[in-house]
C-alpha cells in the first residue's frame, strides 16, 4: 500500500471526524449516513465541504445523495481520483 | 431620491470579501457589480454577454478590486458547477447574489409549458444550484451571506405575469428555507422584493403607462438602481447579522 493511500485514509478519518464531530473509532465502512445522531442532514452539508476543501474536487449532486456510508464515499471519491 | 451611496461606509466591513454575482451584465446586477467594487468586494461576474462582462470588468479596475467573470448561461447546469469549481480553486466566496432573472408576460391562454419551463430555469432552479455550490464553499470559508433577488409580482401578482411571479414567489420560499437550513453554518440568506425600477423597460413606457404606473407607487417615483444595491451592500455586510429568511421590499411603497 503506497504512502498516498495511506495518507488519503487518515485524510478521510479526520475530515468524518470534524464534520460528524465523532471520534476515529466511531468511523469504519460500514457507519451510515443517519445511522447515528451526529451524521445528519446538516452534518453531512459540512461533510460534503470539508471533503471537497480536503481533496480540492466539486462533488456532483447525485453523488451527495449516494454517499450513504463511509464504505460508500470512499468508492464515490476514486471517481474524482481519490484511491484508498 | 436620496444620493446616499452605502458603499462608501467603510464601517460595512466588506472589503477583500468575495462576492459572485448573477446577471452582472446589465441593469440591477451591473448596478450591483459597481456599488460592491466601490465597496472594496473582489468579484467574480456571471452572465452570457462576454462583451459586456469584459466592458464591466474594464471599467471597475479603478476600485483596486480583482474582477473575473464567466461568460455563461446559468441554465447550463455543467457549466455552472465548472464556473464554481474555478471559484473554489480560487479561494471561495463570502457573498452570492442571484440577480439573473427572465419575465415573458403572457396571459394564461397563452401559456405553453416551454414558457413555464424556461422562467422557472433561470429565475429558481438556477438559483438552487447557486445556492447548493455557493453554500458548499462557503462552509469552508466559516459562512456567508446569500442575498435571492425575488420581486415584488412574487408577493402581488400581475395580470399576464402569473409564470413570472409564481417563479419569484418561489426564490421568497426557497429563502425562507434555506435561511432555516444553513443557519447551522453560519450562512444568513434573505431576499429582496424590488418594485418598479428605473431601467431600459420603464423608459419605453408611454406617459400614460408611467403615469398608471406611479399611481400604485406611495412615493410616487420609480427606484434606482443603486436604491437596490444599497439595501444588497446592507444584507451583505455585518450591520445584518441578525437577518436571515426575510424577503425585503425594496419597492417605494407598491399598493394595488
Amino acid at each position: 500500500m503506497s504512502n498516498e493511500i495511506l495518507n488519503n485514509d487518515q485524510r478521510l478519518m479526520d475530515v468524518f471526524c470534524n464534520a460528524l464531530s465523532v471520534s476515529e473509532t466511531m468511523i469504519n465502512d460500514d457507519l451510515e449516513y443517519n445511522s447515528i445522531q451526529q451524521w445528519d442532514s446538516t452534518a453531512h452539508m459540512a461533510l460534503v465541504a470539508q471533503l471537497e476543501a480536503e481533496f480540492d474536487i466539486m462533488m456532483d449532486i447525485d453523488d451527495i445523495i449516494d454517499m450513504s456510508s463511509v464504505g460508500k464515499c470512499k468508492e464515490i471519491l476514486k471517481k474524482y481520483n481519490v484511491e484508498f | 431620491m436620496s444620493n446616499f451611496n452605502l458603499s462608501h461606509d467603510d464601517s460595512l466591513q466588506l472589503k477583500g470579501k468575495r462576492a459572485v454575482i448573477t446577471g452582472a451584465s446589465q441593469g440591477m446586477g451591473e448596478a450591483m457589480a459597481g456599488e460592491f467594487a466601490r465597496a472594496g468586494v473582489n468579484l467574480i461576474l456571471i452572465a452570457r454577454n462576454e462583451e459586456k462582462l469584459q466592458n464591466i470588468q474594464t471599467e471597475l479596475l479603478d476600485y483596486d478590486v480583482q474582477v473575473d467573470y464567466f461568460a455563461i448561461d446559468l441554465t447550463n447546469e455543467v457549466a455552472v458547477k465548472e464556473a464554481f469549481s474555478t471559484i473554489s480553486s480560487n479561494g471561495g466566496i463570502d457573498i452570492l447574489i442571484n440577480n439573473a432573472g427572465k419575465m415573458t408576460a403572457k396571459p394564461l391562454a397563452f401559456i405553453k409549458k416551454e414558457d413555464i419551463l424556461s422562467q422557472f430555469e433561470i429565475n429558481t432552479f438556477s438559483v438552487i444550484q447557486c445556492c447548493q455550490l455557493a453554500s458548499r464553499l462557503m462552509i469552508r470559508n466559516g459562512g456567508g451571506s446569500i442575498i435571492n433577488v425575488s420581486s415584488m409580482l412574487g408577493e402581488y401578482g400581475q395580470q399576464g405575469q402569473s409564470v413570472y411571479a409564481a417563479s419569484k414567489a418561489a426564490v421568497s420560499a426557497v429563502t425562507r428555507s434555506l435561511a432555516q437550513e444553513l443557519a447551522t453554518h453560519h450562512i444568513r440568506v434573505n431576499a429582496i422584493a424590488p418594485g418598479i425600477i428605473n431601467t431600459q423597460l420603464i423608459s419605453e413606457l408611454s406617459d400614460c403607462e408611467k403615469e398608471n404606473t406611479l399611481n400604485h407607487i406611495a412615493l410616487k417615483r420609480v427606484g434606482e438602481s443603486k436604491e437596490i444595491s444599497n439595501v444588497c451592500l446592507f444584507l451583505a455586510s455585518q450591520w445584518s447579522s441578525y437577518i436571515t429568511g426575510q424577503v425585503i421590499g425594496v419597492d417605494g411603497g407598491v399598493h394595488f
